[in-house]
């Protein structure tokens, strides 16, 4: 089922399986972040090359015509180039046109659907945008679980090319009602990248990881993510949810993460140093990960979340076993200013997020028990209240 | 008065366009828009024909609701063609429409500057004589003619109409001698066409859009004199089914006196317009005079006379109203502050009966809107925080929840998270991201921040960065009362973070010091964060004691409330409150009548202020049939009060 044409540079294109839709957003966020930033200047002009030779590659003159407009396109619109794309972009669809027609006049339903598909694909492709709705009228006509399966991933992928959470997270609900009504093993585990690479956008960490964690052994979705994207996005998440014991057998002596080791490194020295509590180290990697996640198509929302979130679980990891301790030995085992861990730490704890306080006078934190009891007290007044408010409420209406 | 209207002669004039639509079809478009001002007219004339049935003022407020549409593509050409076409009957307004349209025509030709003038007019003319046969030709010939006709008559002038219904004779002459020598014309006075077509309402009508024109065009003195006069005409025809097209000229009227600065001398003149509204029930027309009232009063700052004018406003179910508008007046006539002498002690009993403001129940719900936007923003600066956040609310809900009242939205939005802050609430974060308002509100979504963070400095660098925005929106006075709030939430964040702190790190983290500040200033600001401190602990802010030795605050430990009585005591409150709840809908539920009472013996406050929701249902439901939205207001308002 899956394309393959000739192009107008000469390049034969796999098909839907090796199409680099996500590539594609992540430069055009490339493209986003580092517009209107002269220190970033060589960052752009990286992504504009790849996205230029991906633009050749692939004939995309409707998505070259769409970056122009947006502005987002660095360089000014080149119209012979263009001119030349949509010429062979014309000439590949009237070419599968005339494959559907004799598909049509000579051959049964399915190759009929196959010359659909064709069209569908190649529109989605060059980013045509009559894209989705092609693909759409494609599944509603596809046999079988398993083709339909592959379509409406084939959907999801588009969306994540359009970075629209909102269109994703349909395609992956309408994915999974297709999987329970009988999908096979692959794409059961296929699905499950997909549904944790949305989960992590959308910064439901705690099920993102879970289900990076059970694709982990057996992970062929490489069209959506490469081998080594998942696996830094595994660790990132696993750090984030997991406890030390777990983060040990599942992460850091899984052999599917220490196959690529050097690759993930920055993600794997942070796991590490974490599980080590090696604090100074921890810190040196955290801020380099901070780096990275802010070019990441995916993580850049939520890159203060997470290493604020990181930082929490440091500090609440160095203060277990302690029932007191010096600020300055905590300052000095993270390796900043006591100020600064005065300050982090009074954020935190009047935030709820760390139990424990700290005596300014004699330089000491002293841990305390979370005061469960109390806590409930609280919350059981509190909902209460509003739930009485809103039974007041219901009761006037009887009133009057 | 030389308005005695014409009759009614609506028919004619849609016929008058069709033949001008297919003479020239280059500019169709400017004809659709006259035709469908002529549609307007015709409304405004089916109205005002159908006498006095106070039903009927729909079909003037359907005409109204075009008004902005009309507006944005007025242009002097279309207020031409009027005059050509004999539509402006009256002829004061016909020579101040006269005298607007010689001043723009060489200069600017409003919205129509696309066609060249001739052309349109002479198509207009055609048009118009297909009808009007008796109808001039060259509009400039004449208005030269007019020009040579303008003849002093002063007995007849806007003056007389004024003293005769409104007392702003005093103003009135005090502005015409002052005009310069063009503007004569408004106190002259143009003979009568010869052939009337319109009636007084049209030509009012047509004056307004004029009205909205000038005003649009930024020529607030040319709109003073013609609001004026549109005034003293509408005084002259009390048809009530024309309460829209009076109520709207009335706040045009405003919008001319304050664009031309005359912010105080509003008051006498719309007091006397208060009192004419009320005795003829033009209840839309009364409720835009309260609230250009109320608008009036707040931008001179003087909160305390725009609060008695609204609890008079609430209590004016009765006669009361008008009693205390006619003593207000009789203070003001002289031009004097206004001062309501009589209003407040004579008034105050009843006042105190009925809590809740309202305006006339007919009154349009935009006129609701303001009303209660202004008098939540009164109540805010007289401290009654709760009360001003419930107007707020209303306000917010009674406006309407499209584009061209994003304005409102947003003003009301602000004052509405301002007050919220000073209750010690903090907003509701989807507040912030709505359509219309995520972008006005950044600064106020800062001050939340720092209030909530209890970020001195934060509100520091807000204030200072956003203090020219305040001003304009008029919530600095409010965000000023903030600093304290923001220092209490300070001390709370650090009481729970800190088992002993210094005070002169307090000082320091709640941004009363400069970082690098001297030892005489630490010394200074020690002494000052002991005393706030110390009103705070005071204040059951925060639980902690000074040592004043070695100068530190030091928390005391949470105590475990189920150690004391406190939980009980809090427990059982909320089980009695509920069982008394579910026992009085029990009993609702079988007899309606006893119900209200048994719910209320939970609480005398309640009752009290029960009682006199009651009286404003009833008074809702008993004059009018009980519109839906009201009566959801009703219970909105009640739902407001969810302190326990």
């Amino acid at each position: 089922m899956s394309l393959s044409f000739k192009t107008a540079v000469g390049n034969v294109v796999e098909g839907a399986l090796t199409y680099p839709f996500v590539k594609l957003a992540q430069l055009k966020f490339t493209l986003q972040a580092t517009k209107d930033c002269p220190d970033l200047a060589a960052a752009q002009e990286q992504a504009v090359t790849e996205l230029f030779e991906l633009i050749k590659k692939h004939d995309m003159a409707p998505f070259y015509e769409a970056i122009c407009a947006s502005g987002l396109w660095p360089k000014p619109l080149d119209a012979t180039l263009l001119a030349q794309l949509k010429e062979s972009n014309t000439a590949a669809l009237a070419r599968f046109d005339a494959e559907l027609e004799t598909a049509k006049e000579s051959a049964g339903p399915s190759e009929v659907q196959a010359a659909n598909q064709k069209i569908a694909e190649y529109k989605a492709f060059i980013g045509a945008p009559d894209a989705a709705a092609a693909l759409e009228t494609v599944l509603e006509s596809t046999v079988g679980a398993g083709p339909r399966l592959d379509n409406v991933l084939l959907l999801a992928r588009f969306a994540f090319s359009l970075a629209d959470n909102a269109l994703i997270g349909k395609y992956i609900d309408r994915a999974k009602k297709l999987i329970d009504a009988g999908g096979d093993w692959d794409r059961r585990n296929r699905l499950k990248v997909y549904e944790g690479t949305y989960l992590m956008s959308i910064r439901d960490f705690t099920r993102a990881s879970e289900l990076f964690l059970s694709a982990l052994p057996t992970f062929t979705s490489t069209e959506l993510l490469q081998y080594d994207t998942f696996i830094s996005y595994s660790i990132l998440m696993c750090l984030f949810t997991l406890d030390r014991e777990m983060l040990k057998s599942k992460i850091l002596d899984s052999p599917e993460v220490l196959e690529v080791a050097i690759k993930v490194a920055p993600f794997l020295n942070l796991a590490e140093s974490f599980y080590n509590c090696e604090y100074r180290a921890f810190f040196t990697h955290l801020a380099e990960v901070e780096a990275l996640l802010k070019k990441d198509l995916f993580l850049f929302p939520h890159y203060k979340y997470y290493v604020r979130e990181m930082r929490i679980r440091a500090y609440a990891q160095y203060l277990e076993p302690y029932k007191s301790v010096k600020l300055q030995s905590m300052a000095d085992t993270f390796g900043v200013s006591p100020t600064f861990i005065d300050e982090e730490l009074s954020r935190f704890i009047s935030a709820g997020r760390i139990h424990c306080a700290i005596d300014a006078v004699s330089a000491t934190i002293a841990t305390r028990r979370p005061d469960n009891r109390n806590s409930h007290y609280r919350s059981i007044v509190q909902e209460g209240d509003l739930l009485l408010n809103r039974i007041q409420k219901l009761a006037r209406v009887t009133d009057l | 008065m030389t308005t005695a209207a014409a009759k009614p002669n609506s028919k004619d004039k849609k016929d008058q366009v069709s033949p001008a639509k297919t003479t020239e079809p280059a500019i169709v478009l400017k004809l659709d828009f006259y035709s469908e001002l002529l549609h307007l007219i015709s409304l405004i004339e089916r109205a005002a024909s159908s006498g006095t049935h106070s039903g009927d003022s729909r079909l003037a407020a359907r005409a109204l609701r075009a008004l902005p549409a009309v507006r944005r593509r007025t242009g002097t050409l279309a207020l031409q063609s009027f005059l050509n076409d004999r539509l402006v009957s009256d002829s004061d307004i016909h020579a101040q429409i006269t005298s607007i349209i010689k001043k723009s025509d060489p200069a600017l030709h409003g919205g129509d500057s696309v066609t060249p003038a001739k052309s349109l007019q002479s198509v207009l003319q055609a048009a118009a004589a297909a009808t009007a046969a008796t109808a001039a030709g060259d509009a400039a010939a004449k208005d030269k003619d007019k020009d040579k006709d303008v003849e002093m008559k002063s007995a007849e002038g806007p003056g007389t109409g004024t003293s005769a219904t409104t007392p702003s004779a005093g103003t009135a002459p005090g502005t015409t001698p002052t005009k310069d020598k063009e503007s004569k014309q408004v106190t002259h006075v143009v003979h009568a066409p010869p052939h009337v077509s319109g009636t007084a309402e049209s030509s009012l009508f047509i004056g307004l859009v004029a009205l909205v024109f000038l005003l649009d065009k930024n020529r607030s003195e040319e709109a003073g004199w013609l609001s004026e006069l549109l005034l003293a005409k509408c005084a002259s025809l009390p048809l009530r089914s024309m309460d829209p097209l009076y109520a709207k000229i009335v706040f045009y009227r405003a919008r001319a006196l304050e664009a031309t600065q005359n912010q105080t001398s509003i008051r006498a003149p719309f007091f006397s317009l208060l009192r004419v509204a009320t005795e003829r029930h033009l209840d839309e027309t009364r409720s835009v005079c309260l609230n250009e009232l109320l608008r009036a009063f707040i931008s001179a700052r003087s909160f305390d006379t725009a609060e008695q004018l609204a609890t008079l406003a609430a209590s004016q179910a009765s006669g009361t109203g008008i009693a205390s508008a006619r003593d207000a007046k009789s203070g003001t006539a002289n031009g004097g502050p206004v001062d309501l002498p009589s209003a407040s002690p004579g008034n105050s009993t009843q006042s105190n009966d009925t809590p809740m403001l309202a305006l006339p129940a007919a009154a349009s719900g935009p006129q609701h809107a303001r009303f209660h936007f202004y008098v939540g923003r009164i109540r805010a600066i007289l401290l009654d925080y709760s009360d001003a956040l419930r107007h707020l609310n209303l306000a917010a809900r009674r406006a309407p929840q499209i584009q061209i009242a994003a304005g409102f939205q947003q003003h009301v939005a602000k004052f509405h998270v301002v007050v919220q802050l000073l209750m010690g609430e903090i907003p509701e974060r989807s507040l912030f991201c709505e359509q219309f308002l995520s972008r006005p509100l950044v600064p106020y979504f800062q001050l939340t921040q720092a209030v909530r963070t209890g970020d001195m400095r934060l509100f520091r660098e807000t204030l200072a960065k956003y203090s020219h925005l305040f001003t304009a929106d008029g919530t600095m006075t409010l965000i000023r009362r903030l600093h304290h709030t923001v220092i209490k939430a300070g001390l709370r964040v650090l009481a729970s973070a800190y088992t002993r702190i210094p005070l002169e790190l307090v000082a320091k983290k709640l941004g009363l010091v400069t970082a690098d500040a001297s030892a005489a200033d630490l010394a200074a600001a020690r002494d000052n964060v002991e005393a706030i401190v110390a009103r705070a602990i005071r204040d059951n802010v925060i639980a902690a004691e000074i040592d004043h030795e070695g100068g530190f605050l030091q928390t005391k430990d949470e105590v475990n409330n189920y150690t004391t009585n406190k939980t009980k005591h809090v427990y059982r409150q909320r089980v009695d409150y509920y069982m008394a709840l579910y026992n009085a809908s029990v009993k609702a539920l079988r007899f309606p009548d006893e119900s209200s009472k048994d719910t209320d013996e939970v609480d005398p406050e309640k009752e009290e202020e029960r009682r006199a929701k009651d009286q404003l249902v009833n008074r809702l439901s008993y004059p009018h049939d009980m519109d839906t939205d009201d009566e959801d207001d009703v219970l909105l308002d009640e739902d407001d009060e969810s302190d326990f």
